[in-house]
């Protein structure tokens, strides 16, 4: 019996691609169904983020711009969350306090998954009297509760002028004074503080990235590398990088929270960005404390907000960390 | 068993020499300072003032520290050999001992952490065994979600809530006997002078830094008890026809309850952070509100003597929960 050979027309057997943006709002739509309290979070986080983005635009007033005769008013329609004592609009300080809580927040967690990829890296990766140095310094690092070596770092950089390697003054504001409020302007005069919450949580990050490279440097492929003669560095970059990135991820995200939580913390206690610039915690400090009885809207509203912003980054943080490394569950 | 202890209780030595050095080296980029905030303080009232006067006094000049990578040094020996002979410094303004406050505050920070620890165990554990014995019930989801929204409420926030509540009590119509009790003494009072006064101050701040760490005990109990029943041996003790009372108390909860015991240890450096924030709030006199002070007036000797004292605190209490947690559970095995 003769079988008639057929061409098949090249691609065919292919199921065809959709395109990337597709794949994307998928995957991204999976998630939700998934994890619908880790969508809650994403979408808390991306609506923080453009309010961040966009707040000089979307306060209704400058934030520093005192109207006395209308001081400690309830919220209304002029001032939709009340005024200060100053009788500044509680609204547009709390507006353009949220740049300080993103910025803290994810420039946080970027500065700690670096950082800690570095020390956890080079130490698991080199072993012996390298791992057995930086573990004791990480060992020093973790002894002294965060937030006494944050408060101490805080004050040994201070938050008030030229910032972190003098970077905090910032580049020159243009000719609209808005300009000055604007997100890219917070960002220096934050660097110290998201340097110092950053080193800090680097500490905790390292020994979890450690054990991550011991178990890596176990695999076969490694021996392979080494056997075709790779230098250390490349097989640092190309097999063990690769390999903790998941991880890495993972740790970045379930300590977002965690990050806003702490720059919010030390903002409370005095040590944060310095006024008039406001933050969350700052206003929950000198507003909400000071002059909160019989004012409960000024301790209600950044209270309020600091605590939906950690929640829903704890609850994406979770589902992240379910999706992409199930392993780490109930760590914490 | 015996050489783990022995390295582990090595192995606080170079921690302890650590945490010195690295607290040396960072408060002396503060030294400067307070040259420069005393000269402000006082240079109205005395003209002849100089920075560099104050440092004479202070005993910080480069004269007599000699260059100043030696003289951070040397000024790491002086003040390791004086905290081994006990003797912790001085404040530079008042002359008064940093030990001597260093002795007052720390009965307070440890009543709080410790008064904080048990309140949230007597939340923490009964509610976390019930939501795992009765699990994915209404109890198990009402207490889950109530755990992870614990994690996420700020101290500070709650404990400004406690001031604004109970400054608004009167206007509110509440009744006015309670919100007098409610209202702490400005005053602090010591456990032993005025216990009810003591009480009244701490138990706000207590429960408020309990609660923060109850979800965390919470969820890790309910996950380790949900593990523990399904074991065999448990399943041995219902086949016998035990009591569910029996089986939870008797079998699972013992095994259940050790991993959190050693979560306890880790939480020490978290209940000594959170103090700082509510003994803040409260003003109780602890050590918290001794490093804010200390750091905001750039008292740089007191302030390496209280990040000594949290530090060997930490330190010490994560070696002791190692240790009777290997005890405890003679499955672990040290390599």
């Amino acid at each position: 019996m003769a079988v008639r050979e057929q061409a098949i027309p090249i691609g065919a057997l292919e199921a065809p691609v959709p395109p990337a943006w597709r794949r994307w709002l998928a995957g991204a739509l999976h998630f939700a169904r998934r994890k619908p309290l880790g969508a809650f979070g994403a979408f808390i986080l991306v609506l923080t983020l453009v309010v961040a983005v966009f707040s000089p635009w979307i306060a209704r007033f400058p934030y520093a711009e005192p109207h006395f005769s209308d001081n400690l008013q309830s919220p209304n329609g002029t001032y939709w969350f009340g005024t200060d004592v100053l009788g500044q609009d509680f609204f547009s300080r709390m507006v353009i306090g949220s740049q300080v809580t993103v910025l803290a927040g994810l420039g946080t967690v970027v500065v700690a998954a670096f950082l800690s990829v570095i020390v956890g890296g080079i130490s698991g990766y080199f072993g012996g009297r390298v791992d057995m140095i930086a573990q004791r310094v990480v060992d020093v690092w973790v002894s002294i509760p965060a937030i006494f070596l944050l408060i101490v770092f805080l004050s040994v950089l201070g938050t008030g002028g030229d910032g972190f390697l003098g970077i905090g003054r910032g580049p020159d504001v243009g000719l609209d004074p808005r300009d000055g409020d604007w997100i890219w302007y917070t960002f220096f005069r934050s660097s110290v503080v998201i340097f110092s919450l950053g080193i800090i949580f680097a500490g905790y990050g390292a020994r979890i990235v450690r054990s991550a490279v011991l178990a890596v440097k176990e695999n076969v492929y490694m021996e392979a590398a080494r056997a075709l003669g790779a230098s250390n560095v490349r097989i640092m970059l190309h097999y063990v990088l690769p390999n903790i990135m998941p991880l890495v991820i993972v740790l970045a995200s379930v300590n977002l929270g965690a990050a806003v939580l702490a720059e919010a913390t030390v903002s409370f206690l005095g040590f944060g960005i310095q006024r008039p610039f406001p933050t969350w915690g700052g206003l929950l400090d000198v507003d909400g404390r000071v002059s909160g009885v019989g004012h409960e809207w000024l301790s209600i509203i950044p209270g309020l907000a600091i605590f939906v912003c950690v929640y829903a980054f704890n609850m994406l943080g979770d589902a992240l960390r379910d999706v992409l490394d199930p392993r780490l569950r109930g760590g914490r | 068993m015996r050489q783990y202890f022995i390295r582990r209780a090595l192995l606080i030595i170079p921690t302890v020499l650590g945490v010195t050095l690295l607290i040396t080296l960072l408060l002396q980029i503060l030294q400067g300072d307070i040259a420069d905030q005393i000269y402000a303080e006082s240079a109205t009232f005395n003209q002849e003032l100089t920075k560099e006067k104050i440092k004479d006094d202070l005993g910080i000049n480069d004269k007599v520290l000699g260059s100043r990578f030696l003289g951070i040094f040397k000024q790491w020996g002086e003040w390791v050999g004086g905290v081994a002979h006990g003797d912790f410094g001085e404040y530079f303004r008042s002359r008064k001992s940093v030990g001597g406050e260093l002795q007052n505050r720390i009965p307070v920070t440890l009543e709080l952490a410790g008064l904080a620890l048990i309140f949230s165990l007597l939340i923490a554990l009964p509610i976390g065994v019930l939501s795992a014995i009765r699990q994915d019930t209404l109890v198990d989801h009402t207490a889950r979600s109530f755990s992870i929204f614990m994690l996420a409420l700020p101290s500070f926030w709650l404990g400004t809530m406690y001031f604004v509540v109970v400054g608004n009590w009167h206007d509110w119509g509440l009744p006015k006997a309670i919100g007098d009790w409610l209202l702490p003494p400005s005053q602090y009072k010591d456990l032993w002078v005025d216990p009810e006064a003591n009480i009244r101050q701490m138990w706000a701040p207590a429960a408020i830094l309990g609660f923060a760490l109850a979800g965390s005990v919470m969820r890790l109990t309910r996950s380790q008890m949900l593990e523990v029943l399904r074991q065999d041996y448990v399943r041995t003790a219902w086949s016998k026809g035990l009591r569910e009372r029996t089986v939870v108390v008797r079998h699972a909860i013992k095994n259940a309850f050790i991993p959190v015991f050693s979560l306890i240890g880790v939480q020490i450096a978290i209940l000594v952070s959170g103090s700082v924030v509510l003994e803040r709030i409260f003003s109780l006199p602890g050590l918290g509100l001794m490093l804010i002070e200390g750091v905001s007036q750039r008292e740089y000797i007191a302030v390496q003597g209280v990040l000594l004292v949290v530090a060997v605190l930490v330190v010490f209490t994560n070696f002791v929960v190692d240790m009777v947690y290997s005890l405890l559970d003679p499955r672990i095995r040290y390599a």
